[in-house]
């Protein structure tokens, strides 16, 4: 037989794809992908989910699932990539390699800027996707948790999407996520691929939600999973709040500490560790990374470039090549391929020493990049893939 | 001689204009009115002139805000004065107009106006707004054992952290760096003396915060010299209340006033922790939004966040004189500008003063609540 594809899954093929999901991702599981990612394998998505297909068999399949992102007030869509998976009878013949050249010619041509992809293979690395984000890892024993004052902690209702909705839109740095997002990802017991539910953070006496955290049972690394912990993987609303709950869901759980992440972004939660004295780690988006529409992304960010430079923006140009360009006035800095502009733009400060610009000391146009990136950028929280 | 206007100030009118605002508010002349360097500014202070004397004044100014990451232009009107042998005669209400017409054909679609006098309230502005006061004793006030935190004058080169916390504010005037930095150097804040300092960890690389406080209190306020009320905060909450503990301790001072956004779940979770008697308060003007159809369209990415695709779709926005908003068979119909205008910004303890003739358990009730009220601004570095 012919083997079909790269092209967008068909509806009478979903069952398929879902096998090949599964049996890669979920052996021994007793639990299938399509309930763990409602939003991806779901016939909403079919444009997304690319595949190769033989004799109606899905025998390789890079799923995708386009959705706004929110950046300091920009807005971009991304496309998340997830399940990337082949059927080992089909491995070594470079088919995930080409329905990820697939996958991205077609977010281009719907408007997408920006990939996010939970893997880092060297599948992604040779495809100029890279490592990057500013993120960091706290992990906080039963006896550094501050009192819980007033605050409770209570399962989420559905009456309560609206204003889920509204404490997480408040977050500077977001996926956007319309409460039909928001009932699905919280309905499927899992979060950021690991058993998990979200919770309400309120004032006792009111039932009124200050805040919210998503959380998993076990820790975030392969190797911390079964460990005695749960990890808060997103959270939004009154941070203070938040901690203060943090001892209810130990004990709850019965476990000995909690590991809350958080974008480094987030100065409130970042200051209240360092007050606490919680042990803090950095870490990197969990995958890799790639802007994969420059001059859009550029575009879309022009108002917050504008913000941060004032005036000094008007001289700066910006080709989106291929190569990409960035000039001010007599200098320019020619960025060869797409992981050089990611890098740029998302490498932590933290990291910038690995950048080689080729910019001499003092030069202008390295402080104007200097005042612009970092960018924060999204962790995936409710919505990994 | 004819009184001619409105129109913008030319020539010898613009010191006139000062003059008349250096009369009428007994400030050093310029305080309310625009420098008249450039000529950008002259065609925004928009006069009546009485053989080329300035007789009445409205100076415009527009400034880019973001609110939830949504950028609007708003137009604010500052310094409106009119020279007493002219007063009755309408003309202040004529600018009104004219600077309404006039931000309008240049893209504003909100207007923000330093004053609350019948006269906005008449031309269809309003006192709106969901911000809350509170008076913070010190001995409820955040502290840690010993201080963590220190106050320091802002500098050029702390201006990129200050615009990465500044641009994370859900509701912002936007600034650049040099503007920024010189509104943080400046002695007064609003209508009184001033001071805003940024908010340091002792030990730190960056700030973490920043804060603008008037001290005193203009004249009319009968506040102590050396009273603080913070207007404006950016970054981490904590750490602004423990270095002003640390302040208020330095000067003897006993408690502080802080003015802040009900969107604020931050202030908000300390205020009832702490016990801080926290009262609703508006936007410190009056507020309208002159162009309902292009604050609407701004706002749409987030509307379609918060409702969905689907219950976005089946709301319909219209303005034909009057603001129609319609989901399913139900429609409001919002006649005045101050109707709209409240709608999107009142306080939600306030918002039973709407009268939108909504039944309870209407969709279209339940769909506006999902939407407002959205943040405002206020004033505080910026005020105009």
């Amino acid at each position: 037989m012919t083997i079909e594809g790269p092209r967008a899954l068909r509806k009478e093929e979903l069952g398929s794809a879902i096998e090949l999901a599964d049996e890669v991702f979920r052996v021994g599981w007793g639990s299938s992908m399509a309930r763990h990612y409602p939003l991806l394998l779901s016939e909403k998505n079919l444009d997304g989910l690319r595949v190769f297909v033989e004799d109606g068999k899905v025998v390789s399949l890079v799923g995708m699932l386009e959705r706004e992102i929110v950046l300091l007030g920009t807005r971009h869509l991304a496309g998340s990539i997830g399940s990337v998976c082949t059927d080992p009878d089909y491995r070594g013949q470079g088919l995930a390699t080409r329905l990820l050249l697939d996958a991205r010619q077609k977010a281009r041509r719907d408007g997408v800027d920006v990939f996010l992809i939970s893997g880092s293979r060297g599948l992604y690395r040779r495809q100029d996707y890279v490592n990057v984000g500013d993120y960091h890892t706290c992990t906080i024993r039963r006896d550094q948790l501050p009192p819980p004052g007033r605050c409770v902690l209570r399962h989420w209702r559905m009456e309560d999407v609206p204003a889920l909705v509204r404490l997480h839109a408040a977050e500077p740095v977001r996926f956007v996520r319309p409460p039909d997002d928001f009932v699905a990802l919280l309905s499927c017991g899992q979060v950021v691929n690991r058993r998990g539910e979200t919770r309400m953070v309120c004032q006792s006496g009111s039932d009124e939600p200050v805040g919210y955290v998503a959380y998993r049972l076990g820790g975030f690394r392969p190797q911390d999973r079964d460990t005695d912990t749960v990890t808060v993987a997103e959270m939004a609303g009154a941070r203070w709040a938040v901690a203060r709950v943090l001892g209810a869901l130990l004990e709850e759980h019965d476990v000995a500490s909690a590991t809350v992440h958080y974008l480094a972004s987030d100065v409130e939660f970042g200051e209240m560790a360092r007050s606490c004295g919680w042990p803090t780690e950095p870490r990197g988006f969990p995958g890799t990374v790639g802007i994969i529409d420059a001059g859009r992304f550029w575009d879309a960010c022009t108002p917050v470039f504008r913000e941060k430079l004032g005036r000094e923006f008007d001289a700066l140009q910006f080709d989106a090549g291929p190569p990409v360009r960035i000039a001010h006035g007599r200098e320019q800095l020619v960025l060869e391929d797409m992981s050089a502009l990611t890098n740029l733009v998302f490498l932590p400060r933290h990291r910038r020493g690995e950048l080689d610009l080729g910019l001499r000391d003092g030069s202008e146009l390295a402080g104007i990049l200097d005042e612009l990136f970092p960018l924060p950028l999204v962790d995936y929280g409710l919505n990994y893939i | 001689m004819t009184i001619q206007g409105p129109k913008a100030a030319r020539g010898v009118e613009i010191r006139s204009a000062a003059e008349l605002a250096h009369r009428v508010f007994r400030t050093g002349g310029d305080a309310h009115l625009p420098s008249p360097a450039d000529d950008e500014v002259r065609e925004n202070l928009r006069v009546f002139a009485d053989d080329a004397k300035v007789v009445s004044a409205v100076a415009m100014t527009y400034r880019e805000i973001a609110l939830l990451g949504v950028r609007h232009l708003a137009c604010c009107f500052g310094g409106v004065c009119t020279d007493t042998d002219y007063r009755g005669r309408g003309l202040a209400t004529r600018l009104l107009v004219d600077c309404r017409e006039k931000a309008l054909a240049d893209g504003a679609d909100l207007v923000l106006i330093s004053g609350r006098r019948g006269l906005y309230k008449r031309s269809g502005y309003v006192e709106t707004g969901a911000f809350n006061v509170c008076t913070i004793r010190r001995d409820r006030m955040p502290v840690a054992g010993s201080p963590q935190y220190e106050l320091r004058p802002a500098r050029r080169e702390d201006m990129r952290a200050v615009l990465e916390l500044s641009v994370a504010e859900p509701a912002r005037f936007v600034r650049g760096p040099d503007e920024f930095l010189r509104l943080l150097q400046r002695d007064r804040l609003c209508t009184a003396p001033g001071e805003s300092r940024l908010v340091w960890r002792k030990g730190g690389d960056r700030p973490v915060a920043f804060v603008a406080c008037q001290i005193g209190g203009a004249p009319w306020e009968h506040k102590a010299e050396n009273a603080i009320t913070v207007l404006e905060m950016g970054g981490s909450r904590r750490a602004i209340m423990q270095a002003m503990a640390a302040l208020l301790a330095e000067r003897g001072l006993d408690d502080m006033t802080l003015r802040y956004a009900d969107c604020d779940v931050e202030v908000s979770q300390m205020a009832a922790g702490f016990g801080w008697p926290s009262e609703p308060t508006g936007f410190r003007g009056t507020v309208g939004i002159i162009d309902p159809g292009r604050f609407w369209q701004a706002c749409a990415s987030l509307f379609r966040e918060r409702l969905g695709g689907e219950a976005f779709g089946r709301l319909r926005f219209s303005v034909d004189g009057d603001v129609r908003i319609a989901y399913g068979d139900e429609e409001l119909e919002l006649a005045e500008m101050r109707s709209f205008t409240d709608m999107v910004f009142c306080h939600p303890r306030h918002r039973d003063r709407l009268e939108l003739g909504l039944a309870e358990g209407s969709e279209l009730r339940q769909t506006l609540d999902c939407l407002f009220p959205l943040p405002l601004v206020n004033y505080g570095l910026n005020y105009y």
